[in-house]
């Protein structure tokens, strides 16, 4: 049985690979988990989904679909668009409270005009499904613009009219790109709809020597399946096991008042190889996370 | 000196100064105008006209602040402050031109008085006082204010066109029995329409244009006349330019088109007030 948990902790499903959603509600429970993120490699068979909303104690918090939406290839535009119907589709239809998604980027447009591009394709998106959260993942990779608080903030602004729109924060992108993960808590909190839980790793000795760029291809296939360039001189981690001060993160956070979920993103390339190690790293950080939470106290209000 | 007897060259430049003028005047509302149809990424390359007819950004205001909420709040509020002022104020500068009575002058200089300071030198004391008076954030606190606010320059104009009506008229209608209030709203008021006119229209442009005091003493955005609820288009961080210009399209046709339909009457008006 789950310990009464403080926050409500999930994991993100993309670290299982292609699965169904009934195995990935098995081994949500098996491992204790409260609820789940449910990723691009679970297949959409609405019949399992409905059978694990009615049988399973492990609840299907959201969906996550972070495709670049805005991609100045329409052919891809399309296929992204397409996916993202059919999951809004799927979350309407089951209840699914929540989007996480990327708002898109056109590398050929500035800041004011990549915003109101994404005021074009999500506006009317945002108004059709009031019930439903969405929430941006600020991931560098996968189609977003709005990386930290510089452009967090006028994007923000110019969808203040959208309150079904906000953040998803994942510190781990913060700390490769150099951006303060502890400090934008507190200014964004109003419009933290879900974080993630994931570690980044900086190698000073290989930076020391590598130095931030790498102009030649160094591609790395992600459990996503998606195909990433990355400098070799950072690598993300389990939570705890990379260079965010947890103690400090999560103090910040509950300090904001932040009482939503706590998703796990599991990518730490050490844990992936085998379903056996996938499920390892599930268990190293929900076992972590957890003991961290119970040390902090939630039930004090913040001052 | 007729207009024929004036030689050529002072001609072409009374020509040239005033069309260098129109162009500075109208520039600015030429470049809002297309820029509130433009794409916004031409919004620092148009100039005069615009490079392409967009009015998806009419749409976007509308979506973005209630726009027509706003441009209602400020009908009301107009009207209202307008309605309050000219009715005060008319009576009080009729009594002040019309009537001998103990202190007038002084009551008469302390309102001129009331010119002298900016309103905006009152804000913050105007918002402590409305604060006492539990008038912040509500329907009538604006055309209270206007209307306190616009006295001086009404009862000024005012008392000036009624000292200039023929005191016979006046006298006659006293004659025929006419009491104070009948001579002042059959004969006074009428005779003086241009002055009224001219007086509306000063109080006019400024409450559908005054930001600071709507700024200050509202914060309801469900209250808040056209030029603060457009506040929220003119963000931080993120100004939508072509959409804000299109906003601004909106607040002020309506001070134009009061404009050209009471022209010749402003024109009287103002020149009557001049020679008294």
């Amino acid at each position: 049985m789950n310990p009464p948990a403080t926050l409500p902790l999930g994991f993100v499903t993309n670290c299982l690979g292609q699965t169904t959603i009934t195995h990935a509600a098995a081994v949500a429970e098996r491992l204790g988990f409260d609820c789940l993120e449910v990723g691009a490699s679970v297949a959409l068979d609405v019949a399992a989904f409905r059978a694990v909303q009615r049988n399973s104690p492990v609840k299907l918090q959201s969906l996550i679909f972070s495709r670049n939406y805005l991609h100045p290839e329409a052919s891809l535009r399309q296929a992204f668009r397409a996916g993202l119907r059919e999951r809004l589709a799927l979350a309407a239809e089951l209840g699914i409270g929540q989007i996480t998604m990327a708002t898109g980027v056109d590398p050929r447009l500035g800041l004011a005009e990549n915003i109101l591009a994404v005021l074009d394709f999500w506006g009317p998106i945002w108004e059709a499904h009031p019930d439903i959260t969405f929430a941006m993942e600020n991931c560098p990779m996968t189609g977003n613009f709005a990386l930290g608080p510089a452009t967090w903030r006028p994007l923000l602004e110019a969808t203040a009219q959208h309150p079904n729109f906000g953040l998803n924060f994942d510190p781990s992108h913060l700390i490769w790109q150099m951006i303060d993960p502890y400090a934008p808590l507190g200014e964004f909190a109003p419009h933290l709809k879900s974080v993630h839980a994931k570690d980044t790793v900086v190698w000073r000795e290989v930076l020391a020597e590598h130095g931030i760029l790498t102009p030649y291809k160094l591609a790395e296939v992600t459990p996503h399946g998606m195909e990433e360039t990355r400098a070799p001189w950072w690598g993300f981690r389990l939570p705890n096991e990379g260079d965010l001060d947890w103690a400090r993160w999560v103090g910040e956070l509950l300090h904001t008042g932040y009482r939503g979920v706590i998703m796990i993103e599991h990518e730490d390339p050490r844990y992936t190889a085998t379903p056996d190690l996938v499920e390892a790293g599930l268990r190293r950080s929900l076992n972590y996370l957890r003991h961290l939470l119970a040390s902090q106290s939630v039930q004090e209000a913040p001052s | 000196m007729r207009w024929k007897d004036i030689p050529l060259v002072f001609k072409i430049f009374a020509y040239a100064f005033l069309i260098f003028f129109t162009i500075v005047t109208v520039m600015p509302f030429m470049y809002f105008l297309s820029l509130s149809v433009s794409n916004y990424q031409d919004t620092f390359k148009i100039f005069i006209f615009p490079r392409d007819l967009n009015f998806s950004n009419y749409q976007r205001a509308f979506e973005t602040v209630d726009l027509g909420l706003h441009f209602r709040n400020s009908v009301y509020i107009t009207a209202s402050a307008l309605f309050l002022n000219l009715t005060t104020g008319s009576m009080a500068a009729y009594a002040m031109a019309r009537f001998k009575f103990p202190l007038r002058e002084p009551i008469y200089n302390l309102f001129l008085a009331g010119l002298i300071f900016s309103y905006e030198a009152l804000l913050i004391p105007l918002f402590l006082n409305a604060k006492q008076f539990d008038l912040l954030n509500k329907p009538y606190t604006l055309p209270i204010i206007y209307a306190t606010v616009g006295l001086p320059l009404t009862i000024f104009i005012l008392r000036a066109f009624f000292e200039s009506l023929p005191t016979e008229v006046m006298d006659a209608a006293m004659v025929d029995g006419a009491n104070a209030f009948q001579t002042f709203f059959r004969i006074a008021l009428p005779m003086s329409r241009s002055g009224l006119v001219t007086v509306g229209l000063f109080q006019f442009v400024f409450y559908w244009d005054d930001f600071a005091l709507s700024f200050t003493l509202i914060s309801d955005p469900e209250l808040r006349p056209l030029s603060s609820g457009l506040a929220r288009l003119y963000g931080e961080y993120f100004i939508d330019y072509p959409v804000l210009a299109a906003a601004l399209v909106v607040t002020v046709t309506p001070v134009i088109i009061v404009f050209l339909l009471s022209q010749k009457q402003l024109v009287r008006g103002i020149t009557m007030g001049a020679v008294k």
